[in-house]
């Protein structure tokens, strides 16, 4: 590359491969915006990572993320080809990386994409599907939770069987379980959430493992939410690791 | 401009005008386009994330992404499936830096136990790719480039991780990056 300092010039590589650090691809987006020549070697480089991606095994998804994509679309309107609407960023444990603009790849500048208004979606459209939920809270609590602009929504497998969908939002410091197919307990044992913030686990609730419940107490910024099992009534702390735990 | 592979042999749409159609807000296409793609995205994403809860996480973000924002795709620039990978590979990053993030925090105040395990680099390096091609033209490689392409593509390594784990300076990981993916693109024919 003529004309470019020695560490940008040998830099396409990385930035096509997303290994940059923040810092440095934001340097190196302003080089590759007024440099023609540097775009035409990204262009060329980006092709050829797309097709080691293509080289890999593909793997089927399963049948009921199909149905969530499509039902998250039928609740999501587009952004058109025009000025894209900004959105607020999350708040986050990791906000360095996040919520990065996607790179400017040839088709990318034009993509103003904003993971808080994708995940509020999936999380408003988790929250539509459950709101009949039998065990809902008052006065539209986990509908506020799905809805909030930062929602945030996961899915994880629980060790001994069964999927936990926790929905949470920073900004609101609340968060939202429902479960799908937990073993039934004994009578003398209950499942327990908890915030944990590294140090403490708060007890954030006993949950029946049906229908959906609001956890207890504020959610802080980078707790973690766990889960165990406990003897009936609950527990002040935790007696194992959790049996699903997803940090936020 | 990459294709994709026509397993039923008939005529398909080609899914730039797949793309074109759910950029007019075709949900019917949309449909189609995810049932030809998901399995290549979602491949890539779970290379990436490993975690099969995260990874569906991710490959919904990704569809979701591409629904918004097909309007502005332009098949002229490139190809659609080179368009969904490159948008796929980046949020599975951006999901890595971010969880690690996190678990670099957690781990800082002692709770290992709450997290999952940390994947070890070394089982990392080895990638069964089923194209014959694309594996023969990685194998054309240096045995240090092909490394560091395939930590920081396959495994989602940054730079200065690739670094500390090879016990090398970060401008050779960045040169073994662009040497190798040049390589690559020669072997590969890339067509622009």
């Amino acid at each position: 590359m003529t004309d470019l300092p020695h560490d940008l010039a040998i830099s396409s590589g990385a930035y096509v491969l997303n290994g940059l650090e923040p810092e440095e691809e934001a340097q190196f987006e302003r080089v590759l915006a007024g440099s023609p020549e540097l775009r035409g070697e990204v262009t060329e480089l980006s092709d050829t990572a797309v097709e080691l991606g293509l080289a890999l095994a593909p793997i089927e998804p399963g049948d009921l993320m199909r149905a969530r994509i499509l039902a998250a679309v039928a609740a999501t309107p587009q952004r058109n080809g025009l000025a894209a609407v900004e959105m607020p960023a999350r708040e986050s444990a990791a906000p360095d990386r996040a919520h990065r603009r996607l790179p400017t790849h040839r088709w990318i500048p034009r993509m103003t994409v904003l993971v808080a208004g994708i995940a509020a979606v999936l999380g408003l459209a988790f929250a539509i599907a459950h709101v009949s939920s039998p065990n809902g809270g008052g006065a539209g609590g986990p509908v506020a939770v799905g809805s909030a602009s930062d929602a945030h929504l996961a899915h994880i497998a629980v060790d001994g069987g069964g999927m936990l969908t926790i929905q949470w939002s920073h900004r609101l410091g609340r968060s939202v379980v429902s479960a799908d197919g937990l073993p039934r307990l004994a009578a003398d044992r209950t499942y327990e959430l908890w915030y944990i913030d590294g140090k403490t686990a708060r007890p954030a609730g006993v949950f029946d493992g049906t229908g959906q419940m609001e956890l207890a107490g504020r959610m802080d910024d980078g707790d973690t939410i766990g889960m165990t099992i406990e003897p009936a009534g609950g527990a002040k702390a935790p007696s194992s690791v959790p049996i699903a735990s997803v940090a936020t | 401009m990459l294709t994709f592979p026509d397993v039923d042999g008939g005529t398909v749409a080609p899914l730039e005008d797949l793309l074109r159609e759910v950029g007019e807000g075709d949900r019917r296409s949309f449909a189609e386009l995810y049932d030809r793609t998901a399995h290549r995205v979602y491949g890539l994403v779970r290379r990436l994330l490993v975690d099969p809860s995260q990874s569906e996480e991710v490959t919904q973000e990704v569809y979701l992404e591409i629904w918004q924002n097909a309007g502005r795709y332009d098949a002229s620039r490139g190809g659609a499936i080179a368009w969904m990978m490159t948008l796929a590979h980046r949020r599975a990053v951006d999901r890595i830096r971010s969880s690690q993030a996190s678990r670099d925090r957690d781990l800082r105040v002692g709770t290992r136990d709450w997290e999952p395990d940390i994947d070890v680099v070394a089982e990392r390096v080895e990638v069964s790719l089923e194209m014959g091609r694309v594996s023969a033209a990685l194998d054309r490689l240096t045995a240090v480039q092909r490394e560091a392409v395939t930590l920081t593509y396959f495994g989602g390594r940054s730079n200065s991780e690739v670094a500390a784990l090879l016990h090398i300076p970060l401008g050779t990981v960045k040169t073994r990056l662009r040497d190798g993916l040049i390589r690559l693109r020669d072997e590969l024919g890339v067509a622009l």
